[in-house]
């Protein structure tokens, strides 16, 4: 047991140590989005795919992105409490009856910004500090994830 | 096979017992089955769900119909669901079978895949009872089968364990011994394998039981034959005995008579009776007699002995028997008489004879002297006037010197025969002695005798042939008298005087037609003379 609390105390130092874990990550919509705010429930229902607009009947399109390599990862983290994996997995089964479809990939933060700064109905998560005063325009931040 | 034979009841108790048993446990298996089968199902069903639970999560979740009815169908599938339902907020999915109020079901809450504290409907789980029942049915079925054949092994096994073991001995026991006479010398055998089990214990005791048996008969064979040999001893003594012997009831019934007694009854000619009255009183001239001597008797513990006459004669011959009566109480408390009854009619004879004997002359047959004093003694008692003549022969001796005694005896029998004919009836004639003859006549007077005189001289004193010799012979007759009470009222001086006057006249009797007969001279007139 006591070495279990030992490694336990060890992994968090290493996962402190890691700055990744301490950034936050800023989910972003078009500037005319009238969505000001979000509550984690109505993300949630958004990026599972259960809701597929927000909450003024507006379409919504969610967005993903491939880098930088841990986003991903660590928005479902922080959103839903799962590893990747596991929301892939949750996306095959729901996929099979087509009743809901996942979120579409980009291939960059870069890519994200420019789609939400595009897309009225776009909403995607970039890190809180790869915005930058001239990235941000067109876009703006109804949420923020922290760890 | 016998009806209540041991096999049987063996057989048919084990086999209701294993019934009994067999039914008892395969309701309770049942019943636990049934449990048990229920618990599992609950079991199965909750691991069942857990495998479409993420499933039914998202369809929930996302309001996918489909995918709840791919989990609804999953559950389906299973034999032991009978129907399945499943309630969210955007759909109601039922399977076919589902009913509202179903016995037993499970319902399972159903909530968001990412915030599991959000529910979003339920998944309704039937159970399949039928399903259930059926399994523990079968497994109770099959449960109380095997506990059928085993009661059929075990119930064989017994009966034939029982048989060989229990059964056939007892049977080959039982056979010896309906076979076997007790009090032989002949034994149980044990049988095999049995030595030392109760069976053998059983034969050890009936044998030992047997050899008591044997002891005993043989004790009372021995016995037996001792009785036997002494009852025909008895029964000889009592069938051989001269003295008719009856045992009899105090009230006279009569029990056992030996011969005797019917010779007795057949000599007095009278019937065979069952009763003849109490201590044979019938048969008796004087029953009182014999029943008062009896009883006083037995009030004083004695036996009665005593002589008493029968009623009836044999060929007018008067039977005198001795009776001897004894009381016998045996050991019941029944009372009998024992009556021996001795003939002693001789005995009586002879006695009767021998007073005879005592008052009579053996030669004359006429009264003696001796009774002829005691009668005058009684007449003297009873102051009855007499008169007592004296009488001798005259010429007797001469007869008995010439002729002999015979012819003695001849004459004085003779005279005898004579004076008896002659005197009266209530008179006493009696030979004195040697040739002198008494008379004593009663109520006489005077010439009363002078007439007999004349007649006993007249009847005496003429010729008298002899038989034994074919001679006449001749006596003579002198008579002296003497009166009671006149002469005298003693006896020896009555007799004195008469002998006084006769031979005052015996020389002159002797001669023809001489005075025979003298008076005797009382005192006071010999006085009264002399003055």
């Amino acid at each position: 047991m006591k070495k279990l609390i030992f490694l336990f105390i060890l992994l968090s130092i290493c996962s402190f140590a890691n700055s990744a874990f301490a950034k936050s990550i800023a989910v972003i919509v078009h500037v005319e989005n009238p969505t000001e705010t979000l509550t984690k429930k109505q993300l949630i229902d958004l990026y599972m795919g259960r809701y597929v607009a927000f909450s003024d009947k507006q379409d919504a399109q969610p967005l993903d992105t491939f880098t930088p390599e841990n986003l991903r990862t660590l928005f479902y983290k922080r959103l839903v409490n799962m590893p990747l994996s596991r929301v892939n997995a949750y996306w095959s089964r729901v996929r099979f009856t087509g009743r809901a479809t996942p979120p579409e990939i980009q291939q960059s933060e870069q890519a994200v910004l420019e789609s939400v700064a595009n897309n009225p109905s776009a909403i995607g998560y970039v890190f809180s500090e790869s915005l930058t005063q001239q990235n941000k325009q067109g876009i703006k931040i109804i949420m923020e994830l922290y760890e | 096979m016998n009806k209540s034979g041991l096999l049987l009841r063996l057989a048919i108790s084990i086999g209701f017992a294993a019934v009994f048993v067999g039914f008892i446990s395969s309701q309770i298996f049942f019943k636990l089955a049934y449990q048990h089968n229920q618990d599992k199902t609950q079991a199965n069903i909750e691991q069942l769900y857990d495998v479409v639970a993420p499933t039914a999560n998202i369809a929930a979740y996302l309001g996918d119909q489909e995918l709840a009815k791919e989990v609804i169908n999953g559950l389906d599938n299973s034999q032991e669901i009978i129907a399945a339902a499943f309630e969210s907020e955007l759909f109601s999915i039922h399977s076919d079978t589902y009913q509202a109020n179903h016995q037993k079901q499970t319902e399972f809450i159903v909530t968001s895949p990412f915030t599991p504290s959000e529910k979003l409907g339920k998944v309704i789980v039937q159970h399949n009872l039928a399903y259930i029942e059926q399994d523990s049915k079968e497994a109770a079925s099959f449960l109380s089968n095997s506990l059928l054949i085993q009661a059929l092994v075990v119930t064989s096994i017994a009966i034939f364990i029982a048989f060989y073991f229990i059964t056939k001995p007892i049977l080959i026991i039982a056979k010896s011994l309906h076979s076997l006479n007790p009090g032989t010398a002949r034994r149980l055998k044990k049988p095999i394998f049995h030595d030392k089990s109760e069976l053998g214990n059983l034969v050890e005791d009936i044998n030992l039981l047997l050899e008591k048996a044997e002891d005993q008969i043989s004790q009372e064979r021995l016995l037996r034959s001792e009785i036997e040999v002494l009852e025909k001893r008895f029964r000889l003594l009592f069938e051989n005995s001269v003295a008719p012997i009856i045992l009899m009831e105090p009230r006279g019934n009569i029990l056992l008579t030996n011969n005797a007694f019917k010779t007795l009854l057949e000599r007095i000619e009278q019937p065979i009776k069952k009763n003849y009255g109490p201590i044979l009183s019938e048969l008796f001239e004087t029953p009182e007699l014999l029943s008062r001597s009896v009883n006083s008797a037995f009030l004083n513990d004695e036996i009665a002995i005593g002589e008493h006459r029968l009623k009836f004669k044999e060929q007018d011959k008067t039977i005198w028997l001795q009776v001897v009566v004894s009381s016998i109480v045996t050991d019941d408390l029944k009372s009998y008489y024992q009556v021996t009854l001795n003939d002693v009619s001789k005995k009586r004879d002879e006695l009767d004879e021998l007073s005879r004997r005592a008052d009579y002359d053996a030669l004359t047959n006429m009264t003696n002297r001796h009774a002829a004093e005691k009668q005058i003694d009684q007449l003297i008692k009873n102051q009855t006037p007499f008169i007592f003549v004296l009488m001798d022969l005259n010429g007797f001796k001469q007869v008995n010197d010439i002729y002999g005694h015979d012819a003695g005896d001849e004459v004085l029998i003779f005279v005898a025969n004579q004076l008896k004919q002659l005197t009266p009836n209530d008179s006493i004639a009696c030979r004195w002695g040697g040739d002198e003859f008494v008379l004593v006549l009663k109520n006489y007077n005077q010439s009363d005798l002078e007439a007999l005189a004349e007649q006993i001289t007249m009847r005496i004193c003429k010729p008298y042939t002899l038989i034994s010799h074919q001679a006449n012979v001749q006596v003579g007759l002198c008579m002296g008298a003497a009166f009671y009470p006149y002469d005298s009222s003693h006896k020896p001086e009555l007799i004195h005087l008469a002998d006084k006057a006769m031979y005052g006249i015996k020389a002159e009797s002797k001669k023809k037609g001489g005075k025979n007969l003298a008076f005797s001279q009382s005192t006071d007139s010999l006085e009264r003379k002399y003055e």
